[in-house]
């Protein structure tokens, strides 16, 4: 009899220290599950993170199917041949030149939109995407020429009209105010166009400002 | 016991899972209708350098006598919008399939040409008569103006180039609008494009 009843205190221990057991187990399993949640919840990136995320992931698809980075711009000029080595280039008289010649030529602008910003204003609920300004790449592209007063110039001059139009459109391009910014426009317009949409999709009480 | 809780889990689990599927692919035509289909979608502004020649012929009758017809050459700038006329896109979904019709670019408004190129001190003009004078008149130079707008308007119809360009930039950004609206992955539904000619 008194076997048998350590026998079964014997059994109550063994179960105690069992569930003892089962009990820490809980409880190192819930601390390693709170550890690795905190771990998670703190490299989760954040509201502002996310969206300038999002903005990010979706300006580069856009930029690279829309050929954005590189700008062609129509650019034809007028070039004025002097009869002497010295004349006055802004004599309104065609008579006053050995020739006039009208040049048909392309610029090409480029964008390095390795350099936008994103800013993103949580509390104006604005995103801000800077694009950074255009530069003219390499040397302009001279399509046909065409002599204004042509009757009377001869044929011999054509090579040296084409480089007296490279040397002109070059100068005037680099000395016009409004090319940069109007190559850096194109790639606004499409980007507004763009994320006026997107905005809707992904949070409307956004809005999306591209500069 | 067991064996049938589990089972139960695993069924339930199961349906789950096919339930969200339907559900997920159900929402594709509900989210891709939210995205607007109104108005006109700006995909390229042009700039255009160019040289504008404008001709003013000699009048006729006794007084207009010796006159010499008058060729005015200036520099000019401007811009012209290129774009897609978003009323006429269709979106079409059947099941995981999305079938979008992306119409042709064409000119988005009018173009706008820089006022202050045309001066007089900015022309260059062929040599007037010795007898009888053809002046180039403010009414000219106005009428050139016109004459640049609708040069930069004709140039960019006619530039298919650039119109090609604008469609392919609004398709562009509609996919990404779908990708955007669709609320499931890419992966599971394939679009379709149809471009007018």
């Amino acid at each position: 009899m008194e076997e048998e009843n350590r026998g079964i205190e014997k059994n109550d221990v063994n179960q105690t220290k069992k569930k003892r057991l089962h009990l820490k187990k809980l409880l190192v399993f819930l601390l390693v599950g709170v550890i690795a949640l905190s771990i998670i919840i703190a490299l989760m990136p954040k509201d502002e993170e996310r969206i300038e995320m999002k903005v990010k992931s979706s300006l580069v698809k856009i930029i690279e199917k829309s050929d954005l980075e590189t700008v062609n711009i129509t650019y034809n000029v007028i070039a004025k041949k002097c009869k002497e080595d010295d004349c006055d280039t802004t004599s309104n008289n065609i008579g006053d030149f050995k020739y006039v010649v009208s040049c048909k030529g392309t610029i090409t602008a480029g964008i390095d939109f390795t350099k936008v910003k994103i800013d993103v204003d949580e509390e104006n609920k604005k995103i801000v995407v800077e694009v950074p300004d255009a530069i003219i790449k390499g040397e302009p592209n001279i399509g046909s020429i065409k002599f204004l007063n042509g009757n009377n110039v001869s044929a011999d001059e054509l090579p040296n009209a084409r480089k007296l139009c490279q040397e002109v459109t070059k100068s005037k391009s680099q000395e016009d105010n409004q090319l940069i910014p109007e190559a850096k426009a194109q790639a606004i317009t499409i980007l507004e166009e763009f994320y006026s949409q997107w905005i809707k999709a992904y949070d409307p009480s956004y809005t999306v400002e591209v500069k | 016991m067991k064996k049938f809780k589990l089972s139960l889990t695993i069924a339930l689990l199961i349906g789950c899972l096919a339930g969200c599927e339907k559900s997920s692919t159900e929402s594709l035509a509900e989210n891709v209708k939210r995205i607007e289909l109104t108005g006109n979608l700006v995909t390229y502004q042009a700039y255009y350098h160019n040289v504008l020649e404008y001709e003013k012929k000699a009048g006729s009758g006794i007084t207009h006598m010796l006159e010499k017809d008058r060729k005015l050459f200036a520099e000019y700038t401007g811009t012209i919008k290129y774009g897609i006329d978003l009323s006429r896109v269709k979106i079409d979904v059947k099941d995981n399939e999305i079938m979008v019709f992306i119409p042709k670019a064409k000119i988005i408004g009018e173009p706008n040409v820089d006022k202050d190129d045309f001066k007089s001190e900015n022309f260059i003009e062929s040599k007037d008569g010795f007898i009888n004078k053809n002046p180039i008149t403010a009414d000219d130079i106005a009428e050139a103006f016109d004459q640049a707008q609708t040069d930069i308007k004709e140039n960019a119809q006619n530039n298919t180039e650039l119109l090609d360009m604008a469609q392919k930039r609004a398709k562009a950004i509609i996919e990404e609008n779908i990708k955007q609206f669709s609320g499931i992955s890419e992966s599971k539904y394939t679009i379709n494009w149809e471009y007018e000619q």
